[in-house]
């Protein structure tokens, strides 16, 4: 069984839909859940985003980290 | 112009420069009245992302970057932009010249 509540390949949406189907993932996610978010490319601009919208709400650690493929865990925090 | 280098079906990756983003920023001003939401929303936004790490597609606020491609960027699921420092600094100084007068658009729809 996964360790995740959820995973999200980004790679599989279109820019204007990746970080409206990230958020609503984690918004979905109960406290002290996590998701796993899977990108072909580091997800900087994403990390800033959930500063902005969720900030002291979120973990954010990367499982994987390049060149190629970047996974990060992402958890919510209650 | 942007230089669009498709890689696959579904991959592009987007190069500009500086004199891209003062195309955005002439264009932005020949509408302000048009791109009244992306002026505001790139002003408001792109301190908190750091300048260079904005996302167009964070805030729906793609519309002016679009025009630069001559390409449909939503028809590609892997997307990645290479674009310098100036890139992003120029668009932010440019929309904020132009912030006051959109946020005046922004906030009075009956006006559009």
């Amino acid at each position: 069984m996964s360790q995740y509540a959820a995973t999200v390949k980004a790679m599989e949406y279109p820019p204007q839909l990746k970080h409206k189907v990230i958020f609503q993932t984690f918004e979905s996610l109960q406290p002290n859940e996590e998701m796993l978010l899977i990108n072909d490319h580091d997800p900087v601009p994403l990390r800033y985003q959930f500063e902005l919208e969720h900030p002291g709400k979120f973990t954010w650690e990367y499982v994987e980290r390049g060149p190629s493929l970047f996974q990060v865990k992402i958890g919510r925090v209650e | 112009m942007a230089n669009v280098e498709i890689l696959d079906e579904n991959s592009v990756c987007i190069h500009v420069a500086l004199e891209d983003a003062v195309q955005m920023v002439k264009w932005a001003a020949e509408d302000i009245k048009g791109y009244a939401s992306e002026i505001v929303t790139i002003s408001e936004k792109m301190p908190a992302f750091d300048f260079i790490y904005f996302c167009f597609y964070a805030y729906d606020s793609a519309r002016l970057f679009e025009r630069l491609l001559g390409v449909d960027p939503r028809q590609y699921t892997s997307f990645s932009l290479d674009a310098p420092d100036a890139f992003f600094y120029a668009l932010y100084g440019g929309m904020q010249a132009l912030y006051a007068q959109a946020v005046q658009y922004a906030t009075s729809p009956q006006e559009n």
